[in-house]
């Protein structure tokens, strides 16, 4: 009993020490955005470097807020955000479905399609792109930012449900089969519940990147009422130089959602399959 | 390519006001775009474009600043969907590339009888090309030598006698550096630091880049000269310790010469509204960029242009005209330290009361826009500054560097050719 | 299969509405000159006989595929290894994940500017922490040599999103395994080898796949960062594209320079489904 014990210890012991080690390097460039953002002006390029801001500009965060229209980009972002989400990660379940559940010819040659989307650089086709969706009048709306999530979600949201997919044993399908269910009410049924960690995640994933995302909104809105938050971050980045204390409070302030999300969604990354009821 | 000609304008003019007088309220809209997305210059143009609207009741104006980073690619995309701007700002240093690709305008008839007169010299062959003018140079800008009073004083030089040649340069900066365990603690002069760049040291040795046929050299002896005195000016106290000392700052309240690191640096002229903004008590003057026989300065700035595809050139002609004159250009100036295109303007009496801008309008005469290659439109970039570089950090030879760069433009300019 | 094809509508329809024409476009794009502004004039393959002789094509290449088969390796380790110990049914766990996931969620600009000054020479974090261990710190991303790796480390940063998916996939493997491999006597090391690799196997494919094609691409640290530089070290294949599309304003250059990367890449992915065929663990087979 003794040595099992022992051994548990020395276990946690080990890996608390590597969390912690990695904690602190990973954590550091963070810590140092946030003494950044709580530093007065003066002290902000000091040599050698200061981490303990005197005296902390708690300000800062309330000037970075007014320094552009702060609530309406948000409002945008959200919008933006949570229906590109759900578009993405609804879509994606689907799609990913024919391809990992269902077996028909070409179907793998179809996938690899799919997959090469991804491979062709976004700048090539950011103007083909762009022409289409003025041609339909989307321009300077919040539609090009959504639409398209609806479509299949990103060919990445649809290989990482694709993957997972094929984790699931065959024999779940067989059974409901038999049993003269359709294959939508085997997804909608059976497969879907059983994907709550690749769920989170993909919705993680699809929040973070759209949240983030500077590039669209830079081309597709033209005016400010439409604006998102990363077009208010580029604010603090002036010709002239960037306002850091400003930009690096704003930029926390911009990453809480995303945290909050993570935050909410962990134990969904940790929830055992549930194996229950099926016989081998 | 159309030509508005004064008839033609006068003839639109009156179509204009006869069909608004037909319908109710047709207003003629515009768009223009700029940089100006926060800030005291956001106020400012959206002051302007009020003005003007009110001045102007049958053309509504609707502007969008953008930050300068993403500037570039927003109007890009735009004017490739077709939904670009009537009137935008854009690089007051590559207008020939526009004209030739046929999307904007010619604006001759918006010049008076003194044609270009009114605008710096510098500025005059930026905005022509193939004998007509393309644009108006609504900002341009000019480089000089920034200079520590107090750190003068503290080693031992006089503050009103700042260095005029590159060899009273390095006196000064040897006199004012200090060296202490292998780093630098206070600078005297860095050549990479401030807003210059090597095209700036060649033009003050006499040399422009530009051949007799119209293509670019780069590696004459007078360049190699005034990169061989770069590099050792990078070097002149350990290129390690330079290029740590150079790392550890950035812009705005991190610049070098505002923190009182280094005691003589280069900028253009709207660093004394930084330094009022970051620095306010620091006791500094400013003075004609020091040379190697050519007094000069660099210049670029910001075009003012209508697009191609417009459908209201009048009404754009109008704005562009508002915002080159006299009034709005004398405001702009004043905003924010900006070397505006019109020469009036620029030298208004309460502007030139001020301790430092005399120097910028005396550097104006000899300052100078960096050549245009249409074939390599940013050769300053990608044939030239690598090799820069690598003769900073002691790789090649000045002359090795400025031979590759040399081979280097010229594959560019064979690419383009073989692909166009 | 009528079936099949109604679940992947969606994305069939997204492709040939949004993606389909600007691909083909972009195609067209390659074999002409197009700068943009005025209709493209086809000129055949003389942008892909001009990629052969442009110096900067090669350096691009080279600089991005050192990246890549740097960073890889090393991204799948790291995440593996960390997504190994917050498995860990210990309490407390939940928290260091988030730690380990946050720097994932900064946008790319403000994390390459932070990083401009963690790897300043004299003074950031990195060559502080050398310098506490005596060892004097290189420049980092002002030195050709170390520039790309400061870039590879930089990324190691941000692998909070490749944990996360690691993480998921290790919470899908069912716990009778491992309890079956104990019954057999099988140690810690033989259960990661013959339970966890295997289970995971998907997960760690979609990763390599992932990483890879993400890798090729890299962009925003040398646009925000280094501008290439120094040297053009840091001279990245799709920033090299970038700058040719939009500064240069020569789209057809740039779309032959796509293309040739997209056969890059497909050939390096296809090797990787290739090799996956083997190594490749699918429950449902």
């Amino acid at each position: 009993m003794g040595s099992i014990k022992a051994a548990k210890t020395a276990y946690a012991v080990t890996v608390y020490a590597l969390l912690a080690l990695g904690s602190v390097a990973f954590l550091m460039p963070l810590l140092w955005m946030l003494s950044t953002a709580l530093k007065p002006d003066a002290q902000l390029f000091a040599y050698p470097p200061e981490w303990i801001p005197k005296p902390p500009q708690w300000r800062n965060f309330l000037d970075a807020i007014e320094y552009f229209p702060f609530w309406r980009y948000l409002r945008n972002s959200v919008i933006v955000t949570v229906l590109a989400v759900f578009g993405q990660v609804f879509s994606a379940s689907i799609v990913a479905y024919g391809f990992a559940r269902l077996r028909w010819p070409g179907r793998e040659v179809v996938f690899f399609l799919v997959l090469a989307t991804l491979m062709i650089p976004a700048q090539v086709t950011m103007i083909p792109q762009f022409v289409i969706f003025t041609w339909l009048g989307w321009v300077d709306t919040l539609l090009p930012l959504i639409v398209p999530s609806f479509f299949g979600g990103g060919a990445f949201n649809v290989f990482l449900f694709r993957q997972y997919y094929r984790t699931i044993p065959r024999e779940y399908n067989d059974a409901a089969r038999i049993d003269g269910a359709s294959e939508w009410r085997i997804f909608w049924q059976i497969i879907l519940p059983q994907s709550k960690p690749v769920i989170a995640t993909a919705a993680i994933f699809a929040f973070l990147w759209t949240w983030n995302d500077f590039m669209g909104p830079v081309i597709y809105l033209h005016s400010p009422e439409n604006f998102t938050l990363p077009i208010g971050l580029r604010a603090f980045q002036q010709q002239t130089g960037t306002e850091w204390d400003l930009l690096m409070a704003a930029s926390l302030i911009v990453m809480l959602p995303v945290i909050v999300l993570f935050f909410l969604l962990q134990r969904y990354f940790v929830q055992g399959m549930a194996l229950s009821g099926l016989n081998r | 390519m159309r030509t508005v000609t004064r008839k033609a304008r006068a003839l639109l003019a009156a179509l204009l006001v006869t069909t608004s007088a037909v319908t109710a309220s047709a207003q003629t809209e515009i768009t223009f775009w700029h940089i100006f997305d926060a800030g005291p210059a956001a106020e400012f143009i959206d002051q302007v474009v009020q003005d003007f609207n009110a001045a102007n009741p049958d053309v509504r104006v609707t502007h969008l600043g953008t930050n300068f980073w993403d500037y570039w690619t927003r109007l890009t995309t735009a004017t490739a969907g077709g939904i670009g701007p009537d009137v935008a700002m854009n690089d007051l240093g590559n207008v020939p590339s526009r004209a030739v690709a046929g999307v904007i305008l010619p604006l001759d008839d918006l010049l008076g009888d003194d044609g270009l007169e009114p605008f710096w010299p510098a500025t005059r062959e930026a905005v022509t090309w193939d004998g007509r003018v393309w644009a108006m140079p609504m900002e341009t800008d000019v480089r000089v030598l920034y200079y520590n009073k107090e750190l003068f004083r503290a080693a031992g030089l006089d503050p009103e006698d700042p260095p005029e040649t590159w060899d009273e340069l390095v006196a000064y900066a040897d006199a004012l550096t200090v060296v202490e365990g292998g780093r630098i603690q206070q600078l005297g002069f860095g050549p990479t630091l401030g807003n210059t760049y090597f095209p700036l040291y060649a033009m003050l040795n006499g040399e422009d880049f530009l051949a007799e046929d119209g293509s670019l050299r780069f590696n004459t002896p007078a360049a190699v000269e005034a990169l061989q005195w770069m590099v050792d000016r990078q070097n002149a106290y350990g290129s390690r310790a330079m290029t740590s000392f150079s790392a550890t700052f950035g812009t705005g309240a991190s610049d070098p010469f505002m923190s009182g690191k280094v005691a003589m640096i280069i900028q253009n002229n709207t660093f004394p509204g930084q330094i009022a903004q970051y620095a306010p008590d620091l006791d500094y003057g400013v003075a004609p960029l020091p040379h190697n026989g050519t007094p000069a300065s660099w210049s670029n700035g910001f075009s003012l242009e209508i697009s191609a595809s417009t459908q209201a050139p009048e009404a754009a002609y109008r704005l562009v005209e508002y915002l080159m004159s006299d009034e709005v250009q004398a405001a702009y100036a004043r905003l924010n330290y900006s070397m505006v295109g019109n020469m009036a303007a620029a030298q208004a009496d309460d502007l030139m009361a001020d301790a430092a801008w005399p120097v910028f309008v005396e550097q104006m005469e000899t300052s100078r826009f960096r050549a245009f290659s249409l074939e390599a439109p940013t050769w300053y970039d990608t044939a030239l500054q690598p090799e820069v570089d690598a003769a900073l950090l002691g790789t090649k030879t000045p002359q090795q560097a400025l031979d590759d760069a040399q081979r280097s433009y010229e594959n560019e300019v064979r690419r383009y050719r073989e692909t166009n | 299969m009528l079936t099949a094809w109604l679940f992947i509508s969606p994305w069939v329809l997204g492709f040939l509405l949004f993606s389909a024409l600007p691909i083909g476009l972009s195609v067209y794009y390659s074999f002409t000159s197009y700068n943009v502004f005025q209709p493209p004039r086809w000129i055949g393959l003389a942008n892909y006989r001009a990629l052969t002789t442009d110096p900067l094509f090669w350096k691009a290449l080279y600089n991005t595929a050192y990246y890549t088969f740097l960073s890889v390796p090393l991204m799948m380790a790291l995440s593996l290894g960390v997504a190994l110990l917050l498995n860990s049914k210990l309490p407390g766990m939940r928290l260091f994940r988030t730690v380990f996931f946050l720097p994932s969620v900064l946008s790319g600009v403000g994390v390459a500017l932070l990083w401009l000054w963690i790897f300043n020479p004299d003074y950031g974090l990195i060559n502080l922490a050398l310098s506490y261990l005596g060892i004097e710190g290189p420049l980092w991303l002002f030195s050709p040599q170390w520039s790309k790796p400061a870039m590879v480390i930089m990324s190691l940063w941000g692998m909070g999103g490749v944990m996360v998916i690691n993480l998921a996939g290790l919470q899908s493997i069912p716990p009778q395994l491992y309890e079956a491999a104990r019954v057999d006597g099988a140690t810690g090391w033989a259960q990661f080898r013959y339970v966890t690799l295997p289970m995971l196997s998907p997960t760690l494919f979609f990763n390599f796949v992932t990483l890879t094609i993400g890798s090729f691409q890299v962009f925003t640290q040398a646009y925000v960062m280094t501008d290439g530089g120094p040297v053009h070290s840091t001279l990245f294949y799709v920033f090299y594209l970038f700058q040719t599309a939009f500064e240069s304003l020569r789209m057809g250059y740039a779309s032959a320079m796509a293309w040739i990367l997209f056969f890059v890449i497909v050939t390096v992915s296809l090797i990787q489904i290739a090799v996956s065929r083997r190594l490749v663990y699918y429950e449902e087979n």
